[in-house]
């Protein structure tokens, strides 16, 4: 059974030719090429078949994929899901229990080398990782299952890229992102909490369409979409610059549109894609809507210092404000107490030795005459 | 680690030994004056003490970079005078008068004030740098000051001259660097700075306040103007 | 070595918070040696103020200094050789007179002055002072004098400048209301600074005697930095006071006895000191302004006067008025100011015992250059000047610049401006 392509597929479904153009158009430009490369697109669309595709989640809260189907950008959302077969997922299956994972591992079977992993949630490893199994198999266990026979790995949202918030301080089932745990496959990171449903759907479609992963960062993070900072194309920049910022939450200064950095806006140490994408079809973003970016996209943001504590005022320092200065204070008299006993104490020896030396040289000197 | 838990690293734990390191070896410095103590003055007194204590302060500390110098070997050294003031001024403003620095202050001290506009304040900074490495050529360039200068003088100059300057290319992304990687940077030489200088010739921005203080004392009580 | 050790157990000894403020807060900037005659004069950087203190600045570095102390562990810690010390000895006692210009133009206000006088105790407890120097003070020790006028030279001298100018000048008398101190440099040099004291007292009709004993207002002890020595010298003075039962002792014109004076009678006494000390600046202005003498202010209208601050009578003694009060009064709007003036001006280079040694005579006619700029600048006619040893410095460096310029001191001046 030769399986269809893509274009065939959507020929199927009564879309023309035009629109399929129209279509690859918009595909070419959600992936961050540009339009001379649209006609790869067209050949891709015109010769893949559908792409397998196994979804699984660990310790998550399942947030990076209500984000994705609450995408408001149908086509390409609906292509991909009609496009890409989503062999499993725990969320959105109606199948459970034991044929659904028999029915997985059935798939990997199927498509060995061919099947698109996707990863959401922390993977925890703490005390055997009993503190998040399937089926009684551990989330490592099923982990390393899923990636044996992966031709690649996206890990979707901050927990699966980093560990995101089962990771935060003390981290007490000692989760990990998926890249800790595999190493021999090709993993795109698409943090955030939750990513932007779009990049989520441009890293898949550039994986079906191209054939290879996109450019990614040090982080293993798309460029395309991480290549800036918040801050980077913030429309509050302009006020950040001119020094004028919000004191509080709807002051005066927010509702004119200032700057949140004194909020605790993360922006600056921030890559992710919030401020151009935006949410919500472009709506917006949340310091458009007056909340200090907290900085999901980065590794242990939960731990990077206090959500509304400004990136200059380390939060902490409050606390040794009290017994630690006092102990330091007390420290720097105690030291000068104890070098000005031990300088009196030289002083009278300096002056012992001297009255000797007059005395001697006195002596001599009479001895002389 | 990655880079954030270097980041939080740099600002969090380090930054607070820093402080704590710096608080210890301040207080230790000026205290070993203090309980050293010193000789009475026994000029009979012809003018007040404290009156000079006024005018010197006054004229060096709170006029000082407004007026041109009163004193005329000051003049003789336009390029010491003004470098050095503009230097001061600078970075003086960048510390207090930045908004980003006052939350740090409002979390140390826990109250801030406010500041002034950031393009201000990034030409103060400007102005510290362009004062500092004039000051250091200056160094190097007059006989005077290049006999006087030791190995510890140039340190103390680079210790200083590397907040200024990554702080600067943070806030202007300068060269497009990483600016997580430039804040990085910054802590990093912020806290060896604060670590520095209670042991060099940095604590002077405190133990002046002791010698400036008994020369107003002095002179003012031999009726001279300090 | 014994010298080196000596010198650092002295500075060791009497080390104190102040040396340690002041040595901590110098930041190297140079700004002193742009004050410094001798560096004005020469261009020389060794002779920068703060590289003049440099063997208490190493001493304490050694003693008290992190480096020092770690130095002394591994045995690595330095002895200065007798050629240092003696470069050190040059730099307090021939280049630098602790005019304390320095002082003021530090922008840390670090006591210079106060430092290089420290330096200069410790190089005499080691026996490092300029042999000129230290025979001088020996000199005054014994005879009273450091230029070795005795009991018996000083009434001869007396006697004869009473006939040879026709003044009265009590020696030793009871009841005198006050002791006038004069110096041996002006008994030998300037017979004519007391001939004018004795008719401006007249004037006035001041009850006033010198004392056989307390009769040398100079102090060269204060110079060497040989404290005990100086105590001894002033006391010389206090003594003869007491005994005479004055209410008042007036130093004539010298520039460091006033504060010398002033400073010791001040530590040992305090205020149970029954009499004033007085520079005769303030004697002066006092019979001015209350109208005792008055003067002819005409007398000296052909000529251009400026007054040279003596660093020790108006830097360091505050006084700065009372000359211009007293030049105002005898030569009304022909005074003019050199730039700069009052507690700004530059040294003339010979005070603080440089005069005194050979040796430094060249490098103090160096340290005239500034004034000779000064002094061409306004082109004045005469300088007047209220220390003795500014008023040798100035006839010296005049000649040897050939610069037409008069140089008078100020009690002479009054002296021929009375109107009787």
């Amino acid at each position: 059974m030769s399986e269809k392509t893509i274009y065939e597929s959507l020929q199927e479904r009564g879309i023309s030719r035009r629109d399929f153009l129209k279509l690859a158009t918009l595909i070419t430009a959600a992936l961050g090429l540009e339009y001379a490369e649209m006609p790869r697109i067209v050949r891709a669309m015109e010769t893949k078949t559908r792409l397998p595709v196994i979804w699984l989640e660990f310790q998550d809260c399942a947030g990076c994929t209500e984000a994705l189907t609450r995408s408001l950008d149908p086509t390409l959302t609906k292509l991909l899901f009609s496009d890409i077969s989503l062999d499993y997922h725990e969320t959105l299956f109606a199948a459970a229990g034991a044929q659904a994972e028999e029915n997985k591992r059935r798939v990997i079977e199927e498509y060995a080398g061919r099947y698109v992993l996707v990863v959401e949630g922390s993977i925890p490893r703490k005390d055997q990782g009993v503190y998040c199994t399937i089926g009684g198999q551990s989330a490592e266990a099923l982990l390393k299952e899923a990636a044996e026979k992966a031709k690649a790995i996206i890990a979707v949202g901050t927990c699966a890229s980093f560990g995101g918030l089962p990771k935060a301080n003390p981290n007490p089932t000692g989760a990990v992102g998926v890249d800790t745990l595999v190493k021999d496959k090709p993993i795109i990171n698409v943090p955030g909490c939750p990513p932007v449903p779009e990049v989520i759907t441009n890293t898949i479609a550039h994986i079906l369409l191209l054939d290879k992963p996109p450019k990614l960062d040090p982080l293993g993070r798309p460029k395309a979409f991480y290549g800036q900072t918040v801050h980077d194309r913030c429309p509050r920049r302009p006020f950040y610059e001119r020094g004028q910022f919000a004191e509080s939450f709807d002051d005066e200064g927010a509702r004119k549109g200032w700057c949140l950095y004194k909020l605790g806006c993360k922006g600056p140490t921030t890559y992710s894609a919030c401020a151009t994408i935006k949410w919500n079809g472009g709506v917006s973003f949340p310091v458009q809507s007056n909340h200090p970016c907290i900085g999901c996209t980065q590794p242990d943001f939960w731990d990077e210092g206090g959500v509304y504590n400004a990136l200059s005022a380390p939060p902490g320092a409050a606390e040794a404000r009290g017994l630690a200065t006092g102990v330091a204070a007390a420290g720097g008299v105690a030291l000068a107490v104890g070098h000005s006993l031990y300088a009196k104490k030289k002083k009278q020896k300096a002056a012992q030795a001297f009255q000797a030396q007059k005395q001697a040289e006195a002596s001599q000197q009479a001895q002389e005459e | 680690m990655s880079t954030t838990q270097v980041l939080e690293f740099t600002r969090g734990p380090l930054f607070k030994f820093s402080l704590l390191v710096f608080t210890l070896g301040m207080l230790y410095r000026f205290f070993r004056i203090l309980f050293l103590g010193w000789k009475k003055d026994y000029a009979p007194p012809r003018g007040s003490a404290w009156v000079g204590i006024v005018k010197t302060y006054l004229k060096s500390l709170i006029i000082f970079p407004f007026l041109p110098p009163k004193f005329p070997s000051s003049r003789h050294r336009p390029l010491t005078y003004i470098a050095g003031g503009m230097f001061h001024a600078g970075l003086f403003v960048v510390i207090f008068l930045l908004a980003a620095h006052i939350e740090t202050w409002r979390e140390v001290l826990g109250f801030g004030w406010p500041s002034l506009p950031t393009p201000l304040v990034d030409g103060a900074a400007v102005v510290a740098i362009v004062g500092l490495i004039t000051l250091a050529s200056n160094r190097f360039v007059n006989p005077v000051t290049r006999m006087l200068t030791g190995v510890g003088d140039w340190l103390n100059l680079l210790f200083v001259f590397l907040p200024l300057v990554t702080g600067w290319a943070m806030y202007h992304h300068l060269f497009g660097l990483d600016y997580t990687k430039l804040f990085i940077a910054h802590m990093v030489t912020v806290d060896w700075l604060l670590i520095w200088i209670p042991f060099s010739r940095l604590s002077h921005f405190l133990t002046y306040f002791i010698t400036k203080t008994m020369h107003g004392a002095k002179f003012g009580r031999l009726g001279v103007e300090p | 070595m014994d010298a080196a050790r000596n010198l650092t157990n002295y500075f060791v000894q009497h080390a104190d918070g102040w040396l340690i403020a002041q040595l901590d807060t110098c930041v190297q900037c140079g700004l002193c040696a742009a004050a410094c005659p001798f560096y004005l004069g020469t261009g020389d950087p060794a002779h920068t103020p703060i590289r003049k203190v440099e063997p208490l600045r190493q001493a304490v570095q050694q003693e008290f200094g992190v480096k020092g102390w770690l130095a002394s562990l591994v045995g690595a810690a330095s002895s200065p050789d007798e050629r240092t010390l003696h470069h050190w000895a040059v730099e307090a006692y021939f280049a630098c007179t602790v005019c304390n210009r320095c002082a003021l133009a530090c922008p840390m206000g670090i006591d210079l002055g106060g430092l290089i006088q420290f330096t200069r105790e410790g190089l005499a407890a080691a026996g490092l002072t300029p042999p000129s120097l230290a025979d001088a003070v020996a000199r005054q020790k014994a005879t009273g004098s450091p230029l070795g006028v005795t009991q018996a030279l000083y009434e001869d001298r007396l006697q004869w400048l009473r006939e040879e100018e026709g003044v009265e000048i009590p020696l030793d008398e009871a009841g005198a209301e006050s002791l006038v101190v004069f110096t041996s440099v002006e008994l030998i040099k300037f017979p004519g600074n007391l001939a004018a004291t004795a008719r401006v007292m007249q004037a006035a009709g001041e009850r006033w005697t010198v004392s056989s004993i307390g009769r040398e207002a100079v102090n060269f002890a204060t110079f060497s930095g040989e404290t005990e020595e100086q105590v001894a010298f002033v006391q010389r003075i206090i003594e003869a006071a007491l005994a005479l039962g004055v209410k008042r002792v007036i130093l004539t014109e010298c520039g460091h006895a006033y504060d010398t004076v002033r400073r010791v009678a001040e530590r040992l006494y305090g205020e149970s000191l029954p009499f004033q000390i007085e520079n005769i600046l303030e004697t002066l202005q006092r019979f001015l302004s209350t109208g005792r003498i008055r003067v002819d202010p005409t007398r000296f209208h052909q000529q251009r006067i400026t007054f040279h601050d003596a660093c020790k009578l108006q830097r360091l003694g505050g006084l700065i008025e009372e000359p211009r009060f007293i030049l105002r009064a005898v030569a009304s709007d022909h005074f003019v100011e050199m730039t700069p003036n009052r507690e700004a001006q530059i040294c003339c280079g010979g005070g603080g015992g440089v005069i005194a040694n050979p040796e430094a005579d060249e490098l103090r006619m160096k340290a005239f250059l500034p004034k000779v700029e000064q002094l061409e600048a306004i082109q004045p006619d005469t300088v007047v000047t209220a220390c003795s040893t500014c008023r040798l410095q100035f006839l010296d460096g005049t000649r040897y610049y050939n610069l037409d310029v008069t140089v008078r001191g100020i009690t002479e001046m009054v002296a021929e401006a009375l109107i009787l």
